[in-house]
């Protein structure tokens, strides 16, 4: 009698068990304690990826067609074109266009002569201009890059290894879109880091707006040969 | 004998009976709350924004898949170009390198993985949030790492280029518009050697993390693969 029991017992348990198993939502539930705000927010992201990959994928795609279509010399032409996209796009050349010019300027001090901006006030500059897409930055005569590294050495900026002037110090920022650019600054969380740091932040948009070329050489020396790009 | 047979299948009938119970009982739960109409709406709202995430999620994997793709055509035809003209040669790796560093395709090689992780033991009536790795500690690990002749860094498996940002939100740090919790991971291609002894000078960056109630590990790694910007990670680190 008593086996029966806890047969029947456990026969219910199985279903019970097999049942909640059967029911657990498999794939939906990777959203599951998202507010709607959070996705929201995760779809815009996912929407402005897909945007960035159609524009690569339709660069690359011309890419290709030019290689295909054109001649040996010409060939060789498209891919002289090619490095001099990338190395504009590294930050190896001079570039000039329209723009912003921020300039931080010392508040008034009569006793106090080299004031400096405090480095990670620049870092935090180059995040939001980032943030509002700035399309190429220098800081001073610093052009930035991919590697170029902010520090303080001895109370002083140092950018691309290089020190900083004390203020006043001029930012340089191309952009397509300087007056919104400049609204987006003005309240920029940066901009009053700076001011906190008793610096005046004066921004002017300006129709030419020139960036020195990164004059050092970039490092690459540590990449493993990668057969095909990646695969 | 006969009668135990009729009980196991009596038995299984229950269970049986009961999977089924429990499955319209959970399933209701599950599905559109059907009185509250505010509840409802919300409901089908969040229904309609995860179908779309999804859909672009997909859409997005297979723009990857396509990029990739015509990447390597692109650099097959590169080579190939250079094969039949020596001049081309040096052009052909200087664009392939110029490419890896701006983050367009992976970047490989030998370097060091750095772990910045939250305090897990905060004591009591002191504020949590000075136990926790804030955006300025990974940029600071970053701008140490460049310094020391770092090639290439990545947080979290997002690759950091001339256009980054980061950003913290509370405990989650954003980077380039991709979020991530502690432990934050920085991976840097580069000497390793240097890269690691630059971290560790006596009062440097690891130490000024450790007095800012930070975790932090360092690796030395003989082989790390950065991936491209914007592409998710193809394999774990």
């Amino acid at each position: 009698m008593k086996a029966r029991y806890l047969l029947f017992a456990i026969a219910v348990c199985t279903g019970v068990v097999g049942g909640w198993l059967l029911i657990q939502p498999v794939g939906d539930n990777a959203f599951e304690g998202e507010t709607v705000l959070e996705l929201r927010q995760l779809l815009d992201r996912e929407q402005e990826r897909a945007l960035a990959l159609n524009e690569s994928l339709s660069e690359y795609e011309s890419l290709l067609a030019d290689y295909q279509h054109e001649q040996k010399a010409h060939t060789a032409a498209a891919m002289e074109e090619t490095l001099e996209d990338l190395e504009k796009n590294a930050g190896l050349t001079d570039r000039e266009g329209g723009g912003l010019l921020i300039r931080i300027k010392p508040e008034e001090h009569p006793y106090e002569t080299d004031q400096h901006v405090r480095v990670e006030h620049l870092r935090r500059l180059l995040n939001d201009l980032n943030r509002y897409e700035a399309e190429d930055v220098a800081i001073g005569h610093e052009r930035i890059t991919t590697q170029s590294a902010f520090r303080e050495v001895n109370q002083i900026p140092h950018i691309n290894g290089n020190p900083l002037p004390a203020l006043p110090l001029t930012v340089y920022v191309l952009t397509d879109e300087p007056a919104e650019l400049k609204s987006q600054m003005q309240v920029a969380e940066s901009v009053q880091w700076l001011e906190n740091d008793r610096a005046n932040v004066n921004m002017t948009p300006a129709e030419a707006v020139s960036l020195p070329a990164f004059s050092q050489e970039l490092r690459m020396q540590h990449f493993s040969a990668n057969e095909e790009g990646e695969k | 004998m006969k009668n135990r047979g009729f009980q196991y299948g009596v038995a299984l009938f229950l269970g049986l009976v009961a999977l089924i119970v429990v499955t319209l009982l959970v399933d209701t739960e599950i599905g559109p709350p059907s009185s509250s109409s505010a509840a409802h709406v919300e409901w089908e709202q969040r229904e309609h924004l995860q179908e779309r995430i999804m859909s672009t999620q997909d859409k997005n994997r297979e723009l990857e898949a396509e990029l990739r793709l015509r990447q390597s055509e692109v650099s097959q035809l590169e080579e190939k170009a250079a094969e039949t003209e020596n001049s081309l040669q040096f052009i052909t790796e200087q664009i392939e390198q110029l490419r890896m560093l701006e983050g367009e395709i992976a970047y490989e090689g030998p370097g060091v993985k750095v772990s910045l992780d939250d305090y897990s033991y905060i004591p009591e009536h002191h504020n949590p949030n000075d136990y926790i790795v804030h955006d300025r500690h990974v940029q600071q690990v970053i701008d140490e790492l460049l310094a020391a002749g770092a090639e290439a860094v990545a947080v979290n498996g997002t690759r950091i280029n001339r256009h980054s940002y980061i950003q913290c939100l509370g405990p989650v740090i954003e980077v380039d518009g991709t979020t991530s919790f502690a432990p934050f991971v920085i991976t840097a291609i580069g000497p390793s050697e240097t890269l690691s002894d630059a971290l560790q000078l006596s009062g440097g960056t690891a130490d000024q993390l450790l007095n800012e109630q930070i975790q932090v590990r360092i690796q030395q790694v003989a082989e790390l693969s950065l991936p491209a910007h914007g592409m998710l990670e193809e394999e774990a680190l």
